[in-house]
C-alpha cells in the first residue's frame, strides 16, 4: 500500500481547465493567475470560487488596488455563475486598499490572517497582486520584503489549509525574473492577442506542482457563462480498434443516382466531402441530404459560411427549418476560433439529437476565422471533422473549387485526404452546352461505382442520368463521344 | 451596544460638557454606524465615504440643516457631522431626512450593484436595527 499523500483535486467548473490542469486543482496550493488587464483574470477567480464555495468551503476574496469592489461587483454578477445566495454566507469580501495604505505589507498580511481566522475559509483569493507589489516598490513597505510576504502568505495559507490564488497583472516578461513565480505551486497565464485585427484569447499553464498538466496555449472563450477553454486535444473514438464494421448501415443521400453510385447510400457516420466549381448544385445537394434524413424522422444541422441571400431562395430549407426538422448556425462574427465553430455545431447537436450535418462551404470558412485559424484551414477542418466523427454523426461537407481542367485535385489545402468519402462534381462542354458530371472518388472502408454520370438540376432537384456519361475525356473539360 | 458601534463624539470645545445632547440623534445614527461597519470591509472606507457623501448632497436639499462639507471623506467625520445635525434638527425633522438619507443611499447602492446584492449586503445591518428594536420592545 502507498504512503504517499494523496493530492485532493478541486474541480475547478471552468469547463476545460481541469483538463489542462492534469485533473484539477490540487488542495491547499498556492496558484497564479496572471495575465494584462482585460485577459479575465478576475472573471476566472470568480467562476472558479462560486463553483467551488459553498457553506462547509467557504471563500474570501480579498480586493487590493486594481478593479474597485463595487464595479467588480457589478460586472461579475453579469455571469451565470455569480450565484447571488453565496455572497455574504460562502463568499466574503474584503477590501485591503485602506491597509496597504495606512501600513506596510506586515500590516496587510496580519489584516489577512484576522479575516481568514474570523471566517475560516478553504479558498482564500487576492486581487489584484501587482497593486501589492507595486505599493512595495514604491517604499511604503518599509523593512518587509517582498518575497518574504509571499513566502509568509503562502505558508500560513496552507498551514490554515486554504487553497489560495492570488490575481496578478503580469506579462510574459515578468514571469522569469519575479519572486512570486518561484513561490507559487500553480501558475496559470492568461492572454489576449491580437492576430491581424481579431483579438484571440489564450490560456497556459506554466506550472503546476505535482501533477502533469497539459502544456502549450489553449485557446478560450469569455461567455456570458463566464470562461470556457478549449485544450488542443483530439476526443478519441470509443472502441474504435475494438470492432470492426464491415457491414456499415447506409443512409440515403437524397439523391436517388448518387445512392447507385454509394452502392446503397453514405456509410453511416461518414463525411463526404463534397467538391466541385460555382453553380454546379453543391447546396442542393446538401439540402437533398438533410431532407432524406428528415423524411426518416432524423434531425439534421446545416453550418453555412456562404452569403445569406442564397439561402432566402432555398424553401425546402426553409421548410425543413420551420417544421424544426433541421437547425441553421449561421456566424456572423469574422474573427471566429474554430473552437467557437466547434462550441456552436456541438450545442445544436446535442440540442437537437442532429444525426446528419451540412458544412456549407469550407471555402468560405476561412473568411469568418481569425487569422491563426485561417492559416490552418486543414487543422480546423480536421478538428471539426474529427468532432463529427467522434459522434457518429454523418456529415456532408462542400468545398468550392474552381475547375481547372485537366487538374484532378480534389480540394484546396489537401482537405480531401481529411474526408471518408469524396465527391467531384465537374462542369464538361457538350454540343455547344455546359454540362454537369458526378463521379465518387473514394468511399473509406466501402466499394463504390467509378462511372462519370451526367447530371441535372430541374425542380425535381438532381436527377442523375442512369448508367456512364457517353463521353470520354469528361475530366479534361472536352469530351468526346464515346465511339 | 456593539464594540465597533457608533459612539457619540466628545462635546465641542466651548460647550458645557454637561449640555443635555437630544437623545433621537444616536439610534439615527447607529443605524449608519451599522451600513458602514457591514460595507466598510468590501468597499473601504473611502469607498463608504464617497457612496455616503454623494447621498448627502442628493437630500441635503430638501432638508437644508444637514451639513455638506466636501473635505470629510472619512466614514467616522461623516456620521460625527450627521449627528451633530441630527441633534440640532428637531426629532420628527431628523427621522425624516434619515429616512431620505437611507432610500437615496440605498437607491445608489442598487444602481451600481443591482438590488438583489444590494438587499443581501445590507441585510446584515437591517437585521441588526431589527434586534436592537426587539431587544428594547423586551426591557
Amino acid at each position: 500500500m502507498s504512503e504517499k499523500v494523496t493530492l485532493g483535486k478541486l474541480s475547478t467548473g471552468v469547463p476545460g481547465l481541469d483538463v489542462l490542469l492534469g485533473g484539477g486543482l490540487s488542495e491547499f496550493s498556492f496558484t497564479l493567475i496572471a495575465g494584462a488587464p482585460g485577459s479575465g483574470k478576475t472573471t476566472l477567480a470568480h467562476q472558479i470560487m462560486f463553483a467551488l464555495a459553498d457553506r462547509e468551503r467557504r471563500a474570501l476574496f480579498f480586493t487590493v488596488l486594481g478593479e474597485p469592489p463595487l464595479k467588480m461587483l457589478r460586472y461579475q454578477q453579469q455571469f451565470s455563475f455569480f450565484d447571488m445566495d453565496k455572497v455574504g454566507v460562502s463568499v466574503r469580501y474584503v477590501n485591503l486598499a485602506d491597509d496597504l495604505r495606512a501600513g506596510d505589507f506586515s500590516g496587510v498580511l496580519e489584516r489577512i490572517m484576522r479575516e481568514v481566522e474570523d471566517f475560516s475559509p478553504s479558498l482564500v483569493f487576492v486581487d489584484s497582486f501587482r497593486s501589492v507589489v507595486q505599493t512595495g516598490r514604491n517604499g511604503n513597505e518599509g523593512l518587509w520584503d517582498l518575497q518574504h510576504f509571499i513566502q509568509e502568505l503562502g505558508s500560513r495559507m496552507a498551514m490554515w489549509q486554504a487553497t489560495t490564488f492570488l490575481i496578478g497583472e503580469y506579462t510574459q516578461a515578468d514571469i522569469g525574473a519575479n519572486p512570486i513565480i518561484t513561490v507559487a505551486d500553480g501558475m496559470i497565464a492568461m492572454s489576449h492577442n491580437e492576430d491581424g485585427e481579431a483579438v484571440v484569447r489564450k490560456i497556459r499553464v506554466i506550472k503546476m506542482r505535482g501533477q502533469a498538466h497539459m502544456s502549450g496555449s489553449h485557446t478560450m472563450r469569455i461567455t456570458d457563462d463566464g470562461i470556457r477553454v478549449y485544450p488542443r486535444l483530439l476526443t478519441g473514438i470509443p472502441d474504435a480498434y475494438k470492432t470492426i464494421d464491415r457491414d456499415p448501415r447506409r443512409i440515403q443521400t437524397g439523391v436517388a443516382g448518387l445512392d447507385e453510385l454509394l452502392h446503397g447510400g453514405l456509410p453511416q457516420g461518414h463525411t463526404l466531402l463534397v467538391s466541385g466549381p460555382t453553380g454546379i448544385g453543391k447546396t442542393i445537394l446538401g439540402t437533398h441530404f438533410l431532407q432524406a434524413g428528415a423524411a426518416r424522422g432524423e434531425k439534421g444541422v446545416a453550418l453555412y459560411f456562404e452569403k445569406h441571400t442564397a439561402r432566402l431562395h432555398n424553401a425546402e430549407l426553409i421548410e425543413m427549418m420551420r417544421a424544426g426538422e433541421v437547425a441553421v448556425i449561421e456566424p456572423v462574427s469574422l474573427s471566429l476560433s474554430v473552437e467557437e465553430v466547434l462550441d456552436d455545431l456541438i450545442t445544436t447537436i446535442e440540442r437537437t439529437g442532429a444525426t446528419r450535418v451540412v458544412i456549407d462551404s469550407l471555402s468560405e470558412i476561412g473568411l469568418y476565422l481569425a487569422p491563426e485559424f485561417r492559416q490552418d484551414l486543414r487543422l480546423s477542418v480536421f478538428r471539426t471533422l474529427t468532432l463529427l466523427a467522434r459522434r457518429g454523426v454523418s456529415a456532408m461537407v462542400m468545398v468550392g473549387f474552381e475547375d481547372n481542367h485537366p487538374d484532378m485535385r480534389f480540394s484546396n489545402d489537401n482537405l480531401c485526404f481529411l474526408a471518408d468519402a469524396v465527391l467531384s462534381m465537374r462542369y464538361a462542354e457538350v454540343s455547344g452546352h455546359l454540362c454537369k458530371f458526378l463521379t465518387v472518388v473514394k468511399v473509406r472502408g466501402s466499394d463504390h461505382s467509378k462511372e462519370l454520370r451526367g447530371y441535372r438540376i430541374t425542380d425535381k432537384g438532381i436527377e442523375v442520368d442512369a448508367g456512364t456519361a457517353p463521353f470520354d475525356n469528361i475530366l479534361s473539360g472536352w469530351p468526346s463521344p464515346r465511339t | 451596544m456593539d464594540k465597533h458601534d457608533y459612539r457619540a463624539p466628545p462635546p465641542e470645545a466651548g460647550k458645557a460638557p454637561d449640555a443635555p445632547r437630544p437623545a433621537h440623534a444616536l439610534p439615527l445614527v447607529q443605524t449608519w454606524s451599522r451600513l458602514s461597519r457591514q460595507l466598510v470591509p468590501l468597499i473601504g472606507d473611502n469607498g463608504f465615504g464617497a457612496l455616503f457623501g454623494r447621498t448627502l448632497r442628493l437630500v441635503a436639499p430638501a432638508h437644508p440643516w444637514l451639513s455638506v462639507d466636501a473635505s470629510r471623506k472619512a466614514s467616522g467625520a461623516l456620521l460625527a457631522a450627521l449627528e451633530i445635525d441630527m441633534a440640532g434638527a428637531d426629532a420628527d425633522a431628523a427621522r425624516a431626512a434619515n429616512e431620505a438619507l437611507l432610500g437615496a443611499f440605498t437607491r445608489q447602492l442598487g444602481a451600481l450593484i443591482g438590488p438583489a446584492l444590494t438587499e443581501r449586503l445590507l441585510a446584515e445591518s437591517t437585521a441588526g436595527d431589527e434586534q436592537q428594536q426587539n431587544q428594547q420592545e423586551h426591557k
